[in-house]
Order: structure tokens, then sequence, then C-alpha cells
């Protein structure tokens, strides 16, 4: 190692402490606005690509905010409705594929979503254990869901929903037939079903018995639905009335999208349509505006530490005036003691870039787990 | 070997001046400066180690005529031919033993830090009973322990001049005559010039000359001449 190199290394080793706190403060003020524009940066590409992949979201009038966080990120149990009216209604129109979604439901704290088959298409769901859901009361669950509660293929999940099974009470146990991989998105955080299975968990339908009269006591509710019992179910009520909570609809093409954009315009529609993505985005600008208040506010905090650093390091230099003093006199140039000065600097900004470099590299590898740990 | 011819100095701010007519030490000469404390012991040996420049005279070291040289010559001079222990040890804290004998190759990139160096500073501080000392820090020497790193210091790029500052202050009988056994030594064995200073009456038969350096120190008033100090 080079003298002033090996002389700087020497001075740092032995001021273990100093070096320590410098080396921290140093690495903070590095390592502080990239990890903020790491995480911003994952948690804006997780907002924009799950709201590009949804190209249109029907939903009842409100905020639409809500409406993209619940249909997306299945964010909270979402209880504004509609009715199956409004599928038959874009179905009819044949614009575009329309996907039901009911997200009111919640089983062990993971929401439930009563859909199609085409909502597994549409994500691409790759299943790793078992099969998608055929049948009602079926259920594929999220590989988060499936770690986090110890499920497999053949586990049966009892529905906690106070609504559920009005008629006696007894809980609907969901029979997990497939486990999804992971992809990071909010369908590792939930449980798929058909939408039926989530009408019986609302109690709109159920299965008995057959030739038992609603009331008697022959007519006790299955609580597992199975091949042999799956025909005894059956539902009350004119289906164009039952409930949803949104509708995906991926239109045919552009001239689609602006027709079905176009008819709930008027202020008599009970429901709305939004864009996913310029939802996220009009969200997304008010996170890039704060994101450069912090910059800012870590900029000023950082010039101060800077400056207070070199304060510090402005002392020592004063406090080493013999120890400079004695090089001096042995030889030592003027030059020769600013690059031992300089080499410890350097090597303090080397260790605290190192440092930031690595802790920003984690941050970026574990960016999407934090924005599942910080958001979803 | 050190030759000085109508030296002027002094100190502006308290009036304290060296004039030196003429003095002469040659090659191999073992030299005792003596006289009490603020006589100008360690500015006439700074001024020989070229650490200082005289403001008027001549001062020659080692064959090299030191006055008018620019610091960096000077510096070079040093480097090449001087060996400084200071009385206070100026040991280096963070440093080993080791790396504290080594220190002249590590701050002079003239210097090269080879194999050989590295035995010259175990073998110095063998003979100096150091050995099972060096990796140690100088906060955890005696001090004679310390005086005696400083001495290995010094001696390690075999200068051809040793300038010594009051080496033997502070130490005991047994650490100050290991202290002088060891300059004397370097001495006889590369026939090396060594001056000492200091006070101890009982060490001066060591030396082959002793000389007052009381009899150069010159009060001078503010208006006389002036010197200047360049290197702290």
């Amino acid at each position: 190692m080079k003298g002033n190199l090996y002389l700087a290394w020497q001075y740092l080793c032995h001021h273990r402490a100093t070096t320590a706190v410098l080396v921290a403060s140093i690495t903070l003020i590095m390592y502080l606005p990239a990890a903020l524009d790491v995480i911003v940066d994952n948690a804006e590409e997780h907002f924009r690509s799950r709201a590009a992949s949804t190209p249109l979201v029907i939903g009842s009038r409100g905020n639409p905010l809500e409406l993209v966080l619940a249909s997306l990120y299945f964010d909270e149990p979402y209880d504004d409705v509609l009715r199956m009216e409004q599928l038959h209604r874009v179905e009819k129109q044949e614009l575009g594929q329309a996907i039901p979604l009911d997200t009111r439901f919640q089983a062990r704290n993971c929401a439930i979503v009563g859909t199609t088959t085409g909502y597994a298409q549409l994500r691409n769901f790759r299943v790793a254990q078992g099969r998608i859901w055929n049948l009602m009361g079926e259920c594929v669950v999220g590989a988060r869901v499936a770690e986090r509660l110890e499920l497999r293929v053949g586990s049966k999940i009892p529905v906690s929903s106070a609504t559920a099974f009005v008629l006696d009470g007894a809980p609907l146990r969901l029979n997990v037939v497939g486990i999804l991989a992971a992809t990071e998105t909010a369908d590792d955080e939930a449980m798929f079903v058909d939408l039926k299975t989530t009408w019986i968990i609302a109690g709109l339908g159920h299965g008995h018995a057959s030739g038992a009269q609603h009331g008697s006591t022959a007519a006790a509710t299955f609580t597992d639905i199975t091949a042999e019992n799956a025909d005894s179910f059956h539902f009350h009520g004119d289906d164009a009335t039952f409930p949803l909570t949104a509708i995906i609809v991926t239109p045919t093409n552009q001239k689609a999208e602006t027709l079905l954009l176009g008819q709930y315009l008027s202020p008599e529609e009970t429901v709305q349509i939004v864009r996913p993505s310029d939802v996220m985005d009009a969200l997304l600008k008010k996170v890039l505006m704060v994101r450069s208040y912090i910059v800012a506010i870590v900029a000023v905090v950082s010039l101060v530490t800077l400056v207070t650093m070199a304060l510090v390091i402005v002392l020592s230099i004063r406090l080493r005036r013999a120890e400079i003093t004695t090089m001096s006199k042995l030889g030592c140039s003027r030059f020769a003691i600013a690059r031992i000065l300089g080499s410890q600097i350097f090597i303090l900004l080397l260790a605290s870039a190192t440092l930031a470099a690595v802790l920003t590299q984690i941050t970026d590898a574990y960016g999407r787990e934090l924005i599942r740990l910080l958001i979803l | 070997m050190i030759n000085i011819r109508d030296l002027r100095f002094n100190y502006e701010r308290d009036g304290f001046g060296l004039r030196v007519d003429a003095l002469s030490i040659a090659g191999g000469e073992r030299v005792a400066w003596t006289g009490p404390s603020g006589s100008g012991k360690t500015t006439l040996l700074q001024l020989v180690a070229g650490i200082t420049a005289p403001a008027a005279g001549r001062v020659e070291s080692c064959g090299v005529e030191l006055t008018g040289l620019p610091d960096a010559a000077r510096r070079d001079f040093r480097i090449a031919n001087v060996g400084l222990v200071f009385q206070d040890f100026a040991l280096l804290d963070y440093l080993s033993v080791l790396d504290n004998i080594l220190l002249p190759y590590r701050i002079n990139g003239s210097l090269r830090l080879d194999a050989a160096a590295r035995a010259r500073a175990e073998q110095l501080a063998t003979e100096l009973g150091l050995a099972e000392l060096l990796l140690r820090r100088p906060t955890r020497l005696s001090h004679g322990e310390r005086q005696r790193v400083a001495v290995c210091r010094a001696l390690v790029a075999d200068p051809r001049l040793v300038l010594a500052d009051e080496p033997t202050a502070n130490l005991d009988a047994d650490n100050g005559s290991r202290v002088l056994d060891a300059l004397d030594q370097h001495a006889t064995e590369r026939g090396a010039t060594l001056v000492v200073v200091t006070h101890d009456e009982k060490l001066l038969s060591r030396f082959d000359r002793t000389i007052d350096v009381s009899s150069f120190c010159n009060r001078l008033q503010a208006s006389n001449v002036g010197g200047a100090d360049d290197e702290g």
C-alpha cells in the first residue's frame, strides 16, 4: 500500500469510533436520497404496471381512486356495489371482454375475490400447485396467502363474513384447489373464487338436501360444496340484481374504449368508468411532488451535515498540528501531508459510497417487498 | 561536515537572537551542545538541519550549502542526510512501534521501503531492546521505550548526520545510557557525525567536544537582523 494511503488507513483504524460515525453520516447522506429514489421508482413501476394491465374499470359512482385501489389491489373490503345488469350491459354491446369482481369479503384477513376465469387469463395466472377453480366453493390462493396461512391444496378455509350463510349461520368452507406462483402483485395476497361463491357467502344462494323445505331442519345448508352436492346449490332472486363491486373491461380496440368511456359520462349514470392508468398517474403525480419535497429536505440536511463534517475534519487537522510538524521536520512535503489527509477523506468517502451502494442495491432488490410491506 | 559562518538569526517576537561567527564540526565527530534553557540549542540544531532558514550568513551541512535553498531542497537534504531525535519523541500514536520507526520511508517518496529497510528497522529495534514491542502502540510504552523508538527512527535511514535534541531528558540513567550507546554505535559504525543537545554534565565525557551554545546567544533588539522560521 502506498505510504499516504497506509498512514491514512492506520489513522482511521486507530480512531475507529470517529471513523464509524463519519462513515455512517456520509453513508446516510448518500443512501437516503438514493433509497428514496429506488423505493419511489419501484412503487411507481409497481402501480403503473398493474394499472397499465387493467384497461378500464367500471364501478359505482364515488372516489375513482378507491375504486381502483379496491379493484386492482384489493386494498379494503369494498362495499359500494353495482348490479349484474351492468355486466350484461357491457357484454351485450360486445365492445370488449368484461370480467366481474366482487371484493366485499375476507377470510382470515385476506381478500376474497369473486370473479371468473377470465380474470386468471387477464393476469396470466400461473398455478404453482393444483389447478384453477372449476366449481363454486373452490378457491385458488395467492402465493403469500398460502405461505402465511400455511395452506396446501386440499386445505379448508372457513369464511368469517358475518353475512355468510344467513339462513343457519353455518360458515361455508372454501376448498383450496390451487396455489398461485408468486407474482409480487396484489394477487399474491388474495384468494380467488368463482363469482357465485361470493354470492353464496353473501347469502344469496345456498345448497341443501333435495326436497327439503326452506326453514325446515332438513334444509340445513351444506358447509362444503362438492361435486356431489353442487347441483343442489341455487340462488334466490333475479341474477341481474346480484351484486358486483367492479367490472374490469378490456376493450376490443380504441374505438370500443372511446365508446365505453362515453357511455358513463351522463350525470344520471349511477356507475362510473375509469382508466386505472389515469387514476394512478394522478396519484403518482402527488407522490412525486412529495418526493421532491423530501429530496429538498434531505439535500438541506446533507449540506448541513457535510459542513459539520468539514468542520470536524478541519478541527482534527488542527489537533494534529504537532504530528504534521513532526512529519514536516522529518522531510515530508506539504503536498505529501495534504495527500495523507486527502487519502483519509478519500477512504471515508469510498467506504461510505460502497456502503451506500450496497444498501441501495439491497433496497432495490427488496424494493417490491418493501412496497408490499409499506403500501399494500 | 558542519560549517557555519557569520550566522544571524532572531525571533522578532521576543528579541531572541543567535550570532555564530564561525563554527565547524568535522565528519564523524561527536559533539555535545550545552547551555541553559532558551540559549538557542534547539534553534541552532534546526538551522543545521535545514528546518529553519537563517536570515544571514552561511550554514553548510554534509557538504550542502543550506543558506538560500528553497524549502523543498532543504527537505530533500534532510531526507538524504539527517536523522533527528526530538526532545518530545514526536511519535505518532496511531502507528505501531515498527511503523513509527519506518515513518521516514512512509512519508518520503524518495526513500524506498523494501525488505532491507524493514530488516534495518528490526535490527535497530532489537539492539535497543524493542524487539518484543514492534507491534505495540506508543501510548503503551514507557518514556524510555518511546525515546528508544525515536532514536531508531532517526537512525533507520542511515543518516550521515544525527541531530539529537536532549535525547536523554526525562530518562533514568540506564535508559539514557542505552540511548547514547545506540547513537554512539551508529556514529562509529557508519562514520556519522553526532550532535547531541544535553544538559547532563555527566554525559559530556562521552563526546569528543562540548560546545556551549549560550556563547552564541544574543538578546537582540527588534531593529537588529531578522530571521525566518519557515517550517514551523
